[in-house]
C-alpha cells in the first residue's frame, strides 16, 4: 500500500477520479437526507450537550431511535428490559455509540445492500473485539467500540458510488487482505481510509477519524487505532477462517500476543451475535 | 489529516455544513473595502489577534505546489514562545518551527485540522503541543489568491499544564482507587465496568478482567440481579443509589455487600457511575448471632420463651383470620417427669444431654410451621396448628409421650423418662400470651397430679379446680403461719383390757374456715405440691413439744397421774434432707425443756429409700443424742434388708395394710398367709433388736392374732382415734388407760 505524498496532485489512479468525486459530493449530500442523524452527530462530541438534548434530538428520527433503544436494552449493556425512554438509551450506550449509530444510518446502512450482506456481523464482530482489548491497550472501550462499529462504513459509501465495480470486487477478493490490494489499486485508497475521511467530513473527532485512517496504514498508530487493527483482525479471523491469520504482535507492536487474540473468539462470538440481531433488524 | 486524496480538493466554496455562523461572517464582510465600519472590522479583528494571549501564526504556500508553507505573520505571544521577534518569524518554514508527529504536515483546504506537534524554540527547548489549522477559504478579489493560507493557533503551553495537571489528578485518583481497601468499581457503559480495583478482584476471588464489562453481574445471585440492574438505571439517571445485595464470589461463598454507586458524568461524552461495594457479611452474622441468642434457648438451639410468648402472642392477636391463622391451635406444655433425678443423679452433664435429645424428637413429632420451644428447665412447649377436634390433641400428645418414653442413652445408661402433658387450645381465647403458658403449667400439674406419663386438657372444670386448689394452698400456708393447724394426737397403747398408753403420734389437722375439716390426705398433698411439707413438719413438732412438755409439768406437778413416754412426730424425707434440720429439732426440743428421748421421728420407709444417704447421717446424728427413730409404713417401701442392720432405728411401725388381712378362724390363729408375713416382720424386728407397733388394729381379731405374734404396742381406733389436747388429757387423767371397741363405721369426712 503506497502512501499518498504531500501535495495537491491526486495519486489516484483516472478511473477512479469520477468515484472519489462522487464520494466527495456523498459526503455533503448524505446530512441533507437525513438531518436528524446529522444533527445527533454534531450534538454528541458538544459539550454542551447532555442525555435529555440528545435523547430530545434523536427521537425525531424514529428509526435510529427504534435502534437505540433496541441497543440498550440488550445484554451487552447489562440492563436488559428497563430502558424505554431515548434519554436514558443515550445514557446506556453512550454518546460515542450514539454516534455511530447515527453516521451509519446517514450512510444509508438501515437497509443493507446485497453486495454488503454480512456487514453488520463483521463490523459488530469487530466492534466487540475492540472493546475488549481497550483495557489492555489503556484507551476507552465505548471510543473503541463506536470506531470498530464504523470501521467499514467506507465499503457503504464504496457501494453507493461505484455500483458496478466494487461489489464485483468484493465477490471476486479471496479475503481482507487480497480486498485491500484491489481497492488500492483502483482507487489509490483502502475503504478504512474512506470511513475515516467520511468521519472527519462529518466532524467526528479528530481522534477518531485519524485512528480509523490508521488502521490500515503501517507504522504508528494510537492505542484506539491498534485496538480496532485487532478487532478487525479478530473479527476476520471468526468470520474467514481459510484466511492465513495475521500476526496480533506485529498489529500491536507486540503490546497483545496471538493467544491472547485467541481466547477471546468465544466470547466476542457469542456477545456479538445478539447485538447483530438487534442492529439488523 | 492528509486530504490530498480527493481529486483538485474538492472545491466547494462553502466551508463544512457545520460550522454556519462562521459562513454568515464570511460571507458577509467585505474585504478591501473602504467605508469606515469594514476597516473598523478588520483593524479590531486584527488588533485582537496581535494582542491576544494565544500564540497565532499566519502561514501560506502557493497553489499547486509540494513546497511546505511559509510564515507570513506572528503575533506577539507566538513571539514569545519561540524566543525571537516577531518578524524573525517571517518566512521560515512551519514546520522548523512546528516539527508534526508523523509525516507529513497536516494542513487540509477543506475544513480545519488539528495535530500532534513540536514547538521548537530559539533557545533549543522543545515543548510538545498541539496545534489547529484554520484554512482561509478561497474568494475572488482577496490580496493572495494565488496561495493557500491559514491560521496556526497554537494550544497554549499553559493549557498543557493544566491538562497534565487534570491527568496526574486522574492518575492519582486511579491510583488511590486501585490501592483503596474499599472495593471500587467504576463504570463504562450503561452496566459494564471498565475498571474495577484490586479490592474488589480480591473480595470476588476472581482477576480484575473477568469483572469488567458485564461479567460482575454474573456473580449476583440469581434472586438479586433485578435489584441490582434497577440501582443501576436509577444512578444512571443521575440519583446516589444504596442498595444490600448478595454476591457469589470464586469460591462459590455468598457475601452479603452494601454497594453504593454515584453517577459520574463526563460532558460530550456521556453518564456513568463510581461504586464502593462493602462486604458487610461478617458484621450482619454478628447480629444475626446476637438476634438469634436472644431468641433462642442455647442448650438445645429452640426458641427460648421469649420467642415462645412472641409467637402466642401474634397467634392470640388474630382472632377470626383466615383459616390456618390462629385457629386450631393448641399449645402443649411438657413437662419431664423425673427429670431431677436425673440431673442429681448422673450430673448436669447428662441432663443437658437428655434435654438435647428430647428436643430433637420433639422437633420430629411436630410438622413445619409449628414450633418447639424450651421456655426453661425441664419444660418444652410445642405450638401446633390444625389441631381442630380432641383426637386431633390426643395424637400430637400420644406422639409426643411415645417420643419421650422412648430409651434415651446417656452415659452408657438407657433411661426411660417420662412426661407429663398440659393442652391449652386457643380457639376464641382473650388472654395474653403469659396466662396461656401458666394455664398450661397448671394443666401439667393435673396430669402431674393424676399420675403422670398423660396429658390433660386444660378445660373450665381442671382451671376451676386448678383455680380452688392455689386458693386452698394460699389458704394452708396463712393457716401454718397464724397457727390455724393443729395437732391430734393417737395413742399408743400396749395391748390389754384395759391397754396401757405408752406414746402418742402426732397427726395434723386442718379446718378449712369456709370449708370445714379438710382431709389430711388432701391438705398433705397440696403442702407437697406448695413446698410446705417442712413447715408443716415442723410446726407440728414444735406444738407436740409444747404440749408434752406441759403434760409433763402437770405430771411434775401432780395434776396428772402419768404422761406419754414419748410423743412420735412424721417428718418428711425433704425435711430430714433440708439444712439444718438436725439444729432446728435440737432447739425446738430445749426450747420446751425436753429431753431427745421424748421425740420419736417417724419416716416412712418409702421416704427412707428415696434419700437414703442424707436421711441417714440426720437420723444417725439425732439418734446418738437420744431422739427415737421409727420407720413408718414398715413393709410399703422398697428398702433392701440389707440396709435394715445398718438404719439408726429403734422400732417398726407395721403397716395398717399387714394388719388388715389377719384372721383368727378359718386358718387358726396359727395359719394364713398375712399372719405368715406378720410373723416374719415381727421376728426380724426381734432379731434386730427392734421395737414393734401395729398400726390399723381395729377389731378384736386383729388384735388377738397381733398379740398372739407377740407385738408390744399396738396403734389403731380399736383403741382409741386420734385425739384432741383435751381429750387426750382426759386419758391421761385416767391414768392412761383405754379399753378397746370394736369401729363403727363414721360417715366420711367432708372432702375438700
Amino acid at each position: 500500500m503506497s502512501e499518498p505524498t504531500v501535495g495537491n496532485v491526486s495519486t489516484a489512479p483516472p478511473g477512479a477520479v469520477e468515484v472519489l468525486g462522487r464520494i466527495s459530493a456523498a459526503l455533503d449530500d448524505l446530512p441533507a437526507h437525513r438531518p436528524v442523524a446529522a444533527k445527533v452527530i454534531a450534538e454528541a462530541d458538544s459539550m454542551k450537550s447532555d442525555a435529555k438534548s440528545l435523547g430530545r434530538t434523536l427521537s425525531y428520527d424514529p428509526a435510529l431511535t427504534a435502534k437505540v433503544l433496541r441497543l440498550a436494552n440488550s445484554a451487552y449493556f447489562g440492563l436488559s428490559g428497563r430502558v424505554s425512554q431515548p434519554p436514558f438509551a443515550v445514557t446506556v450506550v453512550g454518546f460515542a455509540t450514539v454516534r455511530s449509530l447515527a453516521v451509519s444510518a446517514m450512510a444509508g446502512l438501515d437497509e443493507v445492500p446485497e453486495a454488503l450482506a454480512g456487514f453488520w456481523d463483521r463490523s459488530v464482530l469487530t466492534a466487540v473485539a475492540a472493546a475488549e482489548f481497550a483495557p489492555r491497550l489503556r484507551t476507552q472501550a465505548p471510543d473503541a467500540f463506536s470506531v470498530g462499529l464504523l470501521a467499514r462504513l467506507g465499503q457503504a459509501l464504496l457501494v453507493r458510488c461505484d455500483p458496478v465495480e466494487y461489489p464485483r470486487m468484493l465477490a471476486e477478493a479471496a479475503d481482507r487482505e487480497e480486498l485491500l490490494a484491489a481497492e488500492n489499486r483502483r482507487y489509490g485508497a483502502v475503504h478504512t481510509r474512506v470511513s475515516a475521511e467520511a468521519l472527519a467530513a462529518w466532524a467526528f473527532p479528530d481522534d477518531l477519524s485519524q485512528a480509523l485512517a490508521q488502521v490500515d496504514r503501517p507504522g504508528f498508530s494510537t492505542p484506539l487505532a491498534t485496538c480496532v487493527r485487532l478487532g478487525v483482525e479478530l473479527s476476520e479471523r471468526i468470520l474467514d477462517p481459510a484466511r492465513p491469520p495475521r500476526s496480533a504482535e506485529q498489529l500491536s507492536a507486540g503490546h497483545v500476543r496471538d493467544a491472547e487474540v485467541d481466547s477471546l473468539r468465544a466470547g466476542v462470538t457469542r456477545t456479538a451475535a445478539e447485538l447483530v440481531q438487534l442492529l439488523s433488524s | 489529516m492528509n486530504s490530498t486524496m480527493w481529486p483538485h480538493g474538492r472545491g466547494r466554496q462553502e466551508p463544512p455544513w457545520t460550522e454556519p455562523v462562521l459562513n454568515e461572517a464570511w460571507r458577509g464582510h467585505h474585504f478591501g473595502g473602504s467605508d469606515d465600519s469594514t476597516l473598523g472590522v478588520d483593524a479590531a479583528l486584527l488588533h485582537f489577534a496581535s494582542a491576544a494571549d494565544q500564540p497565532l501564526l499566519v502561514v501560506s504556500r502557493p497553489q499547486e505546489t509540494t513546497e511546505i508553507a511559509r510564515v507570513r505573520w506572528a503575533n506577539t505571544a507566538a513571539a514569545d514562545l519561540f524566543g525571537v521577534d516577531a518578524h524573525h518569524l517571517v518566512d521560515l518554514a512551519v514546520t522548523r518551527l512546528l516539527e508534526p508527529q508523523g509525516p507529513g504536515e497536516r494542513l487540509a483546504r477543506e475544513r480545519r485540522s488539528r495535530y500532534a506537534v513540536d514547538a521548537v524554540t530559539s533557545g533549543g527547548d522543545v515543548r510538545h503541543t498541539e496545534v489547529v489549522a484554520w484554512p482561509v477559504p478561497e474568494r475572488a478579489g482577496i490580496a493572495g489568491r494565488s496561495e493557500h493560507f491559514w491560521v496556526l493557533a497554537i494550544v497554549l503551553p499553559e493549557d498543557e499544564r493544566a491538562q497534565a495537571a487534570l491527568r496526574a489528578a486522574e492518575e492519582r485518583f486511579a491510583t488511590l482507587a486501585q490501592s483503596s481497601p474499599v472495593p471500587t468499581i467504576v463504570s463504562d457503559v450503561g452496566a459494564r465496568l471498565s475498571r474495577v480495583n484490586d479490592a474488589f478482584a480480591q473480595l470476588m476471588g476472581l482477576p480484575a478482567e473477568e469483572l469488567c464489562g458485564t461479567g460482575w453481574l454474573t456473580h449476583v445471585l440469581d434472586d438479586e440481579r433485578v435489584g441490582v440492574v434497577e440501582g443501576i438505571a436509577k444512578v444512571l439517571a443521575g440519583e446516589k443509589v444504596v442498595l444490600d445485595t448478595r454476591l457469589r464470589n470464586a469460591a462459590g461463598q455468598v457475601r452479603w455487600v452494601t454497594v453504593r454507586l454515584a453517577p459520574s458524568r463526563t460532558p460530550g461524552y456521556g453518564a456513568g457511575f463510581i461504586g464502593t461495594v462493602e462486604d458487610v457479611t461478617d458484621r450482619l452474622a454478628r447480629e444475626h448471632r446476637l438476634a438469634y441468642q436472644a431468641q433462642h434457648d442455647l442448650l438445645t438451639g429452640l426458641p427460648n420463651r421469649l420467642a415462645l410468648l412472641e409467637r402466642l402472642a401474634d397467634l392470640l392477636a388474630l382472632p377470626g383470620q383466615a383459616p390456618g391463622q390462629g385457629e386450631n391451635v393448641g399449645v402443649l406444655m411438657v413437662d419431664l417427669d423425673d427429670f431431677k433425678t436425673v440431673n442429681d443423679g448422673l450430673g448436669p452433664e447428662a441432663g443437658d444431654a437428655v434435654l438435647v435429645e428430647i428436643a430433637r424428637r420433639l422437633a420430629r413429632t411436630v410438622r413445619t410451621g409449628d414450633m418447639v420451644a424450651r421456655p426453661g428447665g425441664d419444660e418444652f412447649v410445642l405450638v401446633c396448628a390444625d389441631m381442630a377436634d380432641l383426637d386431633a390433641v390426643q395424637a400430637t400428645a400420644r406422639r409426643v409421650l411415645d417420643a419421650v418414653l422412648a430409651p434415651v442413652e446417656v452415659n452408657g445408661l438407657r433411661l426411660r423418662l417420662v412426661a407429663s402433658i398440659g393442652v391449652v387450645l386457643l380457639d376464641g381465647l382473650t388472654c395474653s400470651a403469659e396466662e396461656v403458658v401458666r394455664d398450661a403449667g397448671i394443666a401439667v400439674h393435673e396430669a402431674k397430679a393424676a399420675g403422670g406419663g398423660r396429658w390433660t386438657l386444660l378445660d373450665e372444670d381442671v382451671r376451676q379446680r386448678a383455680r380452688r386448689s392455689l386458693r386452698l394452698v394460699a389458704d394452708l400456708r396463712e393457716a401454718l403461719a397464724t397457727g390455724g393447724v393443729d395437732v391430734h394426737y393417737q395413742p399408743i397403747v400396749r395391748p390389754g383390757r384395759p391397754a396401757q398408753l405408752l406414746s402418742l403420734e402426732a397427726l395434723c389437722r386442718w379446718t378449712h374456715p369456709e370449708l370445714g375439716p379438710i382431709p389430711p390426705q388432701s391438705f398433705i398433698e397440696l403442702a407437697e405440691r406448695a413446698n410446705l411439707v417442712p413447715a408443716l413438719d415442723a410446726h407440728v413438732l414444735a406444738v407436740a413439744c409444747r404440749d408434752l412438755a406441759d403434760w409433763r409439768a402437770a405430771h411434775a406437778a401432780g395434776e396428772l397421774p402419768t404422761s406419754p413416754d414419748y410423743v412420735a412426730v412424721n417428718v418428711s424425707a425433704v425435711s430430714l434432707a433440708a439444712d439444718g434440720f438436725a439444729a432446728g429439732v435440737r432447739r425446738v426440743m430445749s426450747a420446751a425443756g425436753l429431753h431427745p428421748s421424748d421425740i420419736c421421728l417417724e419416716v416412712t420407709e418409702t421416704a427412707l429409700a428415696s434419700d437414703l444417704r442424707a436421711c441417714r447421717t440426720v437420723l444417725e446424728e439425732l439418734r446418738a443424742e437420744g431422739t427415737r427413730v421409727a420407720i413408718d409404713d414398715f413393709g410399703t417401701g422398697y428398702s433392701s434388708l440389707a440396709y435394715l442392720k445398718d438404719l439408726p432405728v429403734d422400732h417398726l411401725k407395721v403397716d395398717r395394710s399387714f394388719v388388715r388381712d389377719l384372721r383368727t378362724d378359718g386358718d387358726g390363729p396359727s395359719g394364713g398367709p398375712a399372719r405368715a408375713v406378720a410373723a416374719a416382720v415381727v421376728s426380724l424386728a426381734r432379731t434386730l433388736g427392734l421395737g414393734i407397733v401395729a398400726e390399723g388394729v381395729e377389731t378384736f381379731e386383729q388384735d388377738a392374732v397381733i398379740t398372739d405374734l407377740g407385738c408390744e404396742a399396738v396403734q389403731g381406733y380399736l383403741y382409741s382415734r386420734p385425739l384432741t389436747r383435751q381429750g387426750l388429757v382426759e386419758v391421761l387423767r385416767a391414768g392412761g388407760e383405754l379399753h378397746p371397741q370394736p369401729v363403727v363405721p363414721t360417715p366420711r369426712e367432708v372432702t375438700a
